[in-house]
Order: structure tokens, then C-alpha cells, then sequence
């Protein structure tokens, strides 16, 4: 092979990889127009702060005035006997949750309680930071890192993941019963055929049960999914769009399509008793993943995130134990920097 | 909008113009995502930092002025606001590592021939520097001009050209080496 033959492969076979690269790394301008609506949302809330400061301070004070978030506009007035609007709600989703909760918490209009080492809260049983009205709404916060079981007044039975809020009455009243989702959780709804249960996403997809146990979670970028392991449920978009699951299918829905899949369940409710499926994902994914669950920050050296993982975690003992057991599966080390940074590389 | 020049859009930017600063998020996430996760593969804190950098822009759009190089420094803002949060997390301790950060981590990810030329021209490329890598991946991925990548990287035209040249006849070198086993 002559030199100059050789450098002409040389410039197609590069060529070959530029091109490779830049298909790769398309992302789709739906994807990229969705993403300019977080920024239009945030620049609109700190236009409204500077305007709700002046208001307050003409307007009577037998009135409460509060901005709410547009998705939650519909479910959130309470009327009268005279359908009059007697009150709005202030109870909307956190974009992110703030810092400053380490524990659970939970929100009503009057106050916000802390919850603290408990593992379990259950409506029904009289303690004092539950259902003080009616209808009153609670917003549960569980911050990364954190989890807890909920009760519902209807024996619904809840578990909240890590990194999730819940919005939803501490007594049902009406036709239905509705509560709203911003993270996961896995539920063992009540049947009660009289008052569909109908969870709603913050992407204002709702889903339709019918007496049933199903695992539901939204992401960031508008993603949304549920996985059903009993039962039956509806699925319905904003679009007008219904689909109906069946036991061991995942409706997916990442805001641009849908798309229904047999699964194994197993892999996506496994977090409920402290496991972490690892099939094949790579180490980087995974640490996100660890990271969302400890509510902590993991990295590691680039060249190691895409080493293939394998098998399952158990996440009970916490962080250290968990990353020690992939760390020597994998033949690497990991420490902890000052400011808590768990960090991930080579022996 | 959608036609006019980078040069056009940013002068209506600096005027404090909305549609505009959509416009260039339109034209620019893509290659600060990808960019971005080069240098901390966590989409979480890239995607926060791109819209962080808007935000921040539009909010301050006064202290905005012109610029002949508007891809160059929108980079370079989005590159310092990433260094910012990463130094808050400690994950960067100091300045000179952000030179060290760039990362294309596997070509893998990229192919599944096995070609052997391929293979070689990845295992070289990996070889080079960070800065290398870098360098490479800006101005025949991403097609910056020499002018952008000089604001991006902060040193000069010239230096930008002797930068690349080296990369190239280093690049070409190890695949050298690599083709004489053949």
C-alpha cells in the first residue's frame, strides 16, 4: 500500500466517523421547542412574584389571592352553595423540590408538616397533621433519598419513591377520585367501582384505574410511564388519545410518542423493597440512577461510563455498601470527597 | 426570525428581543447538550446548566453587547456556567482541570463495525489529550471557525491553527504506527 493510498483511506475513514458522530448527537427540534417551555414557565413565575407584591397590598383582606399553576387550574376551586368561588388554592407542584427539605413533608393550605422517621402515614387514624377539612389538599414532598408509604382515606395503598410529590384530598368526595403525580410511586388502588380512580401526571396525562396494582412514574423532558401488575387501567393523553393496559405492559410516553411492551414487572417495582435491577445498563446510567435514590451526587471517570453492569443491587444497607458491591464487581475503587461527592474510578 | 444571521439575531438579543433568545436556543442546545455531556456525562445537570444560561441571559439582556462571535461565546458562557456548578459540587476543584474534562468516553457508542481502520483511528483518538480531542471534535463536528474556537478556548487565532495542525499530525502519526503491523 503506497503512503499516499494510505492517507486517502485514512481521510474517508475519518470522514466516516464525523458523519457518525454528527447523526448520533441529532436531537429533535420537538424535543429541543418542549424544553424552551421550562424556561418560558420560570421566566413567567419571576415576572409573577414582582406582581403578586404589589397586590397584596391593595387588595382586601378577607380575599386570597395566589397564582396557581395552569394544569391544576380546573380541580382546584371550591364552590359554595351559591357556585360561587369562595377560595383558590395555593397547592401546586414544586418544579423542583427545594433544598431545604431533608425530610418528607407534608403541605395543606395552613401549614407544612415535617415527617420524620416514619416510614408509613396513613389518613384515617387521627393523628394531627392530617384531614383538618373536608376535602382539605395535602402536597407530600419526598425529597431524593427519601421514601415513605401513604394510606389513602379509601385504604389506597401508596408507595413514593425518591424525588416524588403527590397532590391529593385527605377525604375523597365525589365522583371520583382523583389524585396528582409528579415522580413515581407504585399503587395498590381500592376497588370501588362507583369512583374511578384517576391519578393525573404533570404532563396532564390521566391515567383511568379500574381496582388495581400499577407502577407509575413522570420524569424530567416530559417523560411518562406506567407499568401494570394487576388489574386494569386507562390511559388517556391530552390529545383525546385512549389506550387500555393490560397485567405486564408498559405504556411509555416520552412526550413526542407512545408506545405499549410486554415487561417484566419485577424489574420496575424491584425499587419497592430496596433493589435495583441492573441488566445490562451501563455505569453511568446506573450511578445516576444510585444517585436519585440516596439523594446524593455520584460520579465517575469518563472513560469508565460505559461499562456494562450486570445483575441486582441491594440498596437497603445505603450508598457506601451499595457502591462498594459494584465497584469490586467491576474491579474499581471509590471514596468521598469533603463536600460529600461520591466518586467512582479505576484501581 | 428563522433566517436571519446569528449576527442578526444576537443584535436583537442585545435589545432584549424574546423571540430571539428562542431562536438561538433553537440553534444551539444541540451542541451544547452534546458539548456539554463531553465534559460531565450527567444529562440532569448539562440540560439545567443550558437553560440556567438562558435564563440568565434574558434576565440580564442589559449587560449583553455586540459581538462578531456569537456561537463562540455562547459556548464559552455555557462552558464557564457548567465549570461554576461542578466547582460547587467540588467536582472540579480548580480551574486548570477544566482543560482535562473533555471526553469523548467510547467511540463505542458510536459503531458497530469492526473495520480494522476504524478501530484504529478510534484507539488513536483516544490517545490524544483533552485538548486534542477537543479541538477535533469542535471544528469537524461542530464546524466552528478558527475565530470561534480562539473565544471558546481563550487563546489565540494562531494558536487555535497550530492547535489543530499538531492534533492532526499527532492523530495521523499513531494511526501510522498502528497500520504497520498490517
Amino acid at each position: 500500500m503506497t503512503r499516499k493510498n494510505k492517507y486517502s483511506d485514512i481521510n474517508e475513514a475519518s470522514r466516516k466517523i464525523i458523519e457518525k458522530v454528527k447523526a448520533q448527537e441529532l436531537i429533535p427540534d420537538e424535543t429541543i421547542k418542549k424544553s424552551w417551555i421550562n424556561i418560558e414557565n420560570e421566566l413567567k413565575k419571576r415576572a409573577r412574584f414582582s406582581k403578586i407584591k404589589v397586590l397584596f397590598l391593595a387588595i382586601a383582606a378577607s380575599i386570597i389571592v395566589v397564582f396557581i399553576s395552569k394544569i391544576f387550574y380546573d380541580n382546584m376551586f371550591f364552590y359554595n352553595d351559591n357556585k360561587e368561588i369562595t377560595s383558590i388554592s395555593n397547592i401546586c407542584f414544586y418544579d423542583t423540590i427545594p433544598q431545604d427539605f431533608e425530610d418528607v413533608a407534608l403541605r395543606t393550605e395552613t401549614e407544612t408538616a415535617i415527617i420524620k422517621d416514619k416510614s408509613q402515614l396513613q389518613y384515617n387514624s387521627g393523628d394531627t397533621y392530617k384531614e383538618k377539612n373536608e376535602e382539605e389538599l395535602n402536597h407530600l414532598i419526598v425529597p431524593y433519598g427519601k421514601r415513605i408509604q401513604v394510606i389513602l382515606s379509601d385504604g389506597t395503598q401508596m408507595y413514593v419513591n425518591s424525588g416524588t410529590q403527590l397532590i391529593y384530598p385527605s377525604r375523597f368526595i365525589g365522583a371520583t377520585r382523583n389524585i396528582f403525580i409528579k415522580g413515581e410511586a407504585f399503587l395498590q388502588v381500592a376497588k370501588d367501582n362507583e369512583h374511578p380512580f384517576i391519578i393525573t401526571s404533570e404532563s396532564n396525562i390521566k391515567t383511568v384505574v379500574l381496582g388495581t396494582s400499577f407502577n407509575i412514574s413522570t420524569q424530567k423532558d416530559s417523560v411518562f410511564s406506567v407499568v401494570l401488575v394487576e388489574g386494569s387501567v386507562k390511559v388517556e393523553t391530552s390529545e383525546s388519545d385512549i389506550i387500555i393496559l393490560k397485567p405486564n405492559e408498559k405504556y411509555l410516553n416520552d412526550g413526542v410518542s407512545q408506545s405499549v411492551n410486554s415487561v417484566n414487572t419485577s424489574e420496575y417495582i424491584a425499587w419497592i423493597n430496596y433493589i435495583m435491577y441492573l441488566s445490562g445498563k451501563n455505569l453511568g446510567y446506573v450511578l445516576n440512577d444510585l444517585s436519585i435514590h440516596f439523594g446524593v451526587d455520584i460520579i465517575c471517570d469518563p472513560n469508565l461510563r460505559s461499562m456494562p453492569t450486570g445483575g441486582k443491587l441491594d440498596l437497603k444497607k445505603g450508598v457506601d455498601y451499595a457502591l462498594s458491591v459494584l465497584s469490586e464487581s467491576l474491579d474499581l475503587t471509590y471514596n468521598k470527597n469533603e463536600k460529600g461527592v461520591w466518586i467512582v474510578k479505576k484501581e | 426570525m428563522k433566517n436571519l444571521s446569528d449576527l442578526e439575531i444576537w443584535d436583537l438579543c442585545v435589545k432584549g428581543n424574546k423571540k430571539a433568545f428562542e431562536q438561538l436556543y433553537l440553534r444551539y442546545y444541540e451542541l451544547l447538550y452534546n458539548y456539554g455531556m463531553k465534559i460531565i456525562d450527567n444529562r440532569f445537570i448539562v440540560s439545567d446548566t443550558i437553560q440556567n444560561l438562558f435564563i440568565n441571559l434574558i434576565t440580564k439582556y442589559q449587560r449583553l453587547s455586540k459581538t462578531d462571535f456569537v456561537k463562540g461565546y455562547i459556548i464559552l458562557s455555557f462552558r464557564n456556567l457548567l465549570f461554576d456548578t461542578l466547582k460547587k459540587r467540588d467536582i472540579l476543584s480548580n480551574y486548570t482541570e477544566i482543560s482535562d474534562t473533555f471526553s469523548i468516553s467510547s467511540l463505542d457508542d458510536y459503531f458497530e463495525s469492526e473495520e480494522i481502520m476504524l478501530l484504529q483511528i478510534k484507539k488513536s483518538f483516544q490517545e490524544l489529550s483533552s485538548r486534542q480531542q477537543e479541538i477535533l471534535y469542535l471544528f469537524y463536528v461542530r464546524n466552528l471557525t478558527h475565530k470561534e474556537i480562539s473565544v471558546v478556548l481563550e487563546i489565540n487565532i494562531q494558536s487555535s491553527k497550530n492547535l489543530l495542525n499538531r492534533s492532526i499530525i499527532m492523530l495521523k502519526e499513531k494511526i501510522s504506527k498502528k497500520g504497520e503491523h498490517i
